[in-house]
């Protein structure tokens, strides 16, 4: 090593001269440790010799979807558009409108590769899924390896531990470890893992054996506009509708019912809204229309994709925000993993009573900004009790939207550039 | 040093296999233990290993096809092949129909155990929601109960 950054030095004095000792030594290099070696020794070179700026490339197999972790991803690498010449590696063809609808990011900077992957093109799967490889047959995501060879530094943002990153920086983002270490596992090969709660730094232990790195929460900007807007008696939940029901919607539902039935006076002029995303075809929501249609007296209100700019006055208007998901959870993935829309709305002064688990427990500090209930009888006793104390209400809403300033955009990116800056200068120094 | 990157990165193209490019083989054998999964890896590693015996119940090759690869004394040879099939045949048939017939009853066992315990999880579940709203139901009656005391308490 020692001798490498003397050859550069003596680069930068008098080329002529050392140029031939580069070559002899990046020979020497291919021979040992073989060609991507050199290759990757010399890419460390011209970032040390400023002759360009350190490339950087971003992979997630699901870029073409709209999705909180691809959020997550290209965030991150908005916010190193200026250090990095970089590129956003998909598989299946996006471009910059995309991103800019869906996330209001300007990546206009950076390059978009598309790497088609034969194995799931042939088979004209649009939803790759690493899950569905058995170990009999060959790992389809090493094109994207190869791909990685390329860059000085590679972030794998996807939930794929099946691409084996051949940069000299390499940076897995775990959002969760879904799968268990069985065929084509490589997690353990990347320079750093970013994790995104201490709820998935748990399970990386317990699933990888393996210690992540560095926590960095996903960015939240969903703060308000106008400041103190007229709260009205709302609950909102907000919360994808699962095919499988994970969200605990119907759960929900029938605890607000039986809040009615109990309580008629308490509760009669509070309005249950459930907002969330779905599928043409979902029998969960369909289950959930009909049960509201049943109820129709009730004030219950489904809400399925509705623009941002419904969302924002919801979150407005909304005094208690439910969250049920990871009730009765068969898997640790079924719990939530961080949260975000319950940071939402603590950004706008909605009292969270959410489920006690996963990253939740990170949210929400119960009984000081919130509640965490483990059950739909606890949900209902802590809303009842929220319900007929104003004060109270109003005392939760100030702490959680204290609280929610943890999380915002500007600390987010500032843990980034931290961590980046970091890296980049341990590259810079050839350690 | 343009040109010197060019010829690496060619060099490096020109290879396919992964493991050649990491200077290493990159694919290792890796076990999780079993007792560390959650309830939906127990149910899915069930129904995958159900399916993987019931594919391999039947140890008897369909037919057993002896080709000839040589052209004079290939006919005698595969005319051996056959009498010395015929005669182990006769010896080992019989006892590869009894454990033919002792896996399809091992994996009728199998899969029954698994919807007996695919049915049990259902009434638990079921259980479990009964539970939840009879507690449910308690802390209404006991809140309700002391609602009522404390108007006992005023009125008195």
């Amino acid at each position: 090593m020692g001798k490498f950054l003397n050859i550069l030095k003596n680069l930068e004095l008098r080329p002529q001269e050392a140029f031939p000792e580069l070559s002899e030594e990046l020979k020497k290099i291919a021979i040992s440790d073989g060609i991507q070696a050199a290759y990757n020794r010399l890419l460390q070179a011209e970032v040390i010799l400023n002759v360009r700026k350190p490339k950087l490339a971003i992979y997630d197999h699901a870029f073409h979807f709209i999705g909180g972790a691809q959020k997550y991803g290209l965030s991150m690498i908005s916010t190193l558009q200026d250090q990095f010449d970089i590129t956003i590696i998909s598989n299946k063809g996006v471009s910059h409108p995309h991103f800019s609808r869906w996330y209001d990011l300007d990546l206009s900077h950076c390059e978009i590769k598309v790497i088609e992957l034969p194995y799931f093109e042939d088979k004209n799967i649009n939803h790759l899924d690493p899950a569905s490889i058995s170990k009999d047959e060959k790992n389809p995501f090493h094109p994207v390896s190869k791909e990685s060879g390329n860059y000085d530094f590679f972030i794998n943002n996807s939930m794929n531990e099946m691409v084996y990153p051949l940069s000299n920086i390499s940076v897995m983002v775990c959002h969760f470890p879904e799968r268990r270490p069985k065929t084509y596992f490589y997690a353990d090969q990347y320079s750093l893992i970013v994790y995104n709660s201490r709820y998935t730094a748990e399970w990386i232990k317990k699933k990888w054996d393996l210690t992540p790195h560095e926590l960095i929460y996903p960015p939240v900007d969903m703060e308000p506009e106008l400041e103190n807007t007229q709260k009205k008696k709302v609950i909102l939940s907000v919360a994808r509708f699962e095919v499988e029901g994970t969200k605990r919607q119907e759960e929900m539902i029938h605890t607000f019912l039986k809040l009615n039935l109990e309580y008629p006076k308490i509760m009669e002029n509070w309005t249950f809204k459930l907002v969330g995303g779905s599928d043409v075809k979902n029998p969960y929501l369909q289950r959930l229309e009909n049960l509201v249609a049943q109820n129709s007296d009730k004030n219950i209100q489904l809400k399925v994709n509705i623009p941002i700019h419904e969302l924002k006055s919801l979150y407005q208007e909304s005094t208690l925000f439910w969250h049920l998901c990871g009730l009765t959870h068969r898997d640790p993935s079924e719990i939530e993993h961080f949260g975000m829309t319950t940071v939402e709305a603590m950004q706008n002064k909605v009292v969270p009573i959410v489920y006690d688990g996963g990253g939740l427990r990170e949210i929400v500090d119960h009984g000081i900004d919130g509640f965490r209930v483990r059950s739909k009888a606890e949900l209902f006793n802590h809303t009842l009790k929220l319900c007929q104390d104003d004060e109270h209400v109003r005392k939760l809403s100030e702490n959680a939207q204290k609280k929610s300033q943890e999380f915002l955009r500007s600390k987010f990116e500032e843990r980034i550039h931290r961590v980046f800056t970091k890296l980049l200068q341990t590259y810079k120094r050839f350690e | 040093m343009t040109k010197l990157k060019k010829e690496l990165y060619d060099k490096k193209e020109e290879i396919r296999d992964i493991n050649e490019l990491a200077n290493k083989e990159i694919d290792r054998k890796l076990h999780s233990p079993i007792e560390d999964f959650s309830e939906r890896e127990l149910e899915s590693l069930l129904d995958e290993h159900h399916s993987l015996l019931a594919k391999s119940v039947n140890p008897l090759p369909e037919k057993m096809v002896i080709p000839s690869h040589r052209k004079i004394i290939g006919k005698p040879i595969v005319w051996i092949k056959r009498r010395l099939l015929n005669v182990v045949s006769a010896y080992v048939t019989p006892i590869m129909v009894k454990q033919t017939a002792f896996n399809q009853k091992c994996v009728e066992l199998y899969q029954a155990l698994i919807l007996h315990q695919k049915k049990l999880r259902k009434k638990i579940n079921h259980m479990e929601e009964r539970v939840s709203e009879c507690e449910a139901h308690l802390d209404i009656i006991s809140k309700k109960l002391k609602e009522l005391d404390t108007k006992l308490e005023q009125n008195e």
